[in-house]
């Protein structure tokens, strides 16, 4: 504002009224203040600090290639350590000849099979009673049938 | 910014952590800069909010309080000098007696020499708040001069 700025200039007016000189010490205050700055020091021990706080980033911005690397490399090395067991066993499984396993007479199948329910009915923890009853059970069956 | 934090938070030190923090945080802005309308008004205000918020926290305290030592200069023999000196450090000790809002609006005003509009920006206020409180804040020095004037005489 324009008043501001004339009574900015009357006030650095070496003589002025008498009237007025208590005043003047505030304007060279304001004058003083304008002219403050910052040590000679804070600039040098900033950029210290600056630099200091920029040398981690620098180093994870220096590694991150690397790091990308090693990441994909383990990446594919897990996908291969999960897959390849799975692609293997079904490829084994595949070259098998089941049919020399088939039972050749009813007695083997029964065998076979008894002993299937017996593993089962251990597996399940059904306890022994209860894979006995099964068993007993298929017996009785496979007698009704002969 | 680093006279705006001295004259809010009156201590060297803690003002120009201030500063620095600032400094950091404009740093870590860098690339966001640009898109800034009035970097002055916006680092004057980012500047107020840190000093508010130190000022503020629980672990000052009024003792740690050392006010900035006030550099007469001009021509003068030592003892204009040193008499200047202390009629400066006076004002200054009656500038810590206004309300915090009246002192920003002083030093920004009068040191500073901002335009009402970047005052506006900087301390979230209306030009007739701005000026209100300008008023109030030169009206409340006049009279505080007055009074030290008084008292010695």
């Amino acid at each position: 504002m324009q008043e501001e700025q004339v009574l900015k200039a009357y006030f650095q007016e070496p003589n002025i009224d008498s009237e007025f000189q208590e005043y003047q010490t505030l304007f060279q205050f304001f004058e003083t203040e304008s002219r403050l700055e910052l040590p000679k020091e804070f600039e040098e021990s900033f950029f210290a600090d600056l630099e200091q706080a920029e040398k981690p980033r620098l180093f994870i911005r220096k590694m991150l290639p690397w790091v990308s690397r090693v990441a994909a490399a383990l990446l594919i090395g897990t996908s291969i350590f999960w897959i390849w067991p799975e692609t293997n066993s079904k490829a084994q499984a595949d070259n098998i000849d089941w049919s020399k396993y088939e039972p050749d007479t009813p007695e083997e199948a029964l065998r076979i099979y008894q002993s299937a329910m017996l593993k089962l009915g251990t597996a399940l923890q059904e306890g022994t009673k209860t894979a006995a009853k099964t068993v007993q059970r298929v017996e009785e069956v496979s007698q009704f049938f002969e | 910014m680093y006279r705006l934090s001295l004259s809010i938070l009156v201590n060297p030190a803690e003002a120009q952590d201030v500063v620095q923090e600032v400094l950091m945080k404009f740093w870590n802005q860098r690339h966001r800069l640009q898109e800034i309308k009035s970097l002055d008004a916006w680092a004057l205000k980012i500047t107020k909010n840190h000093c508010l918020d130190k000022l503020r926290s629980k672990h000052r305290r009024v003792e740690d309080i050392q006010m900035a030592p006030v550099k007469a200069d001009g021509q003068a023999n030592a003892e204009q000098l040193l008499e200047r000196k202390e009629l400066l450090e006076q004002i200054q000790r009656l500038m810590q007696r206004l309300p915090e809002k009246q002192r920003m609006l002083m030093q920004l005003r009068d040191i500073e020499g901002l335009s009402y509009e970047e005052i506006q920006e900087v301390m979230d206020l209306s030009t007739s708040q701005v000026k209100t409180n300008l008023f109030r804040a030169r009206k409340k020095m006049r009279a505080l001069i007055e009074k030290t004037v008084n008292y010695e005489r």
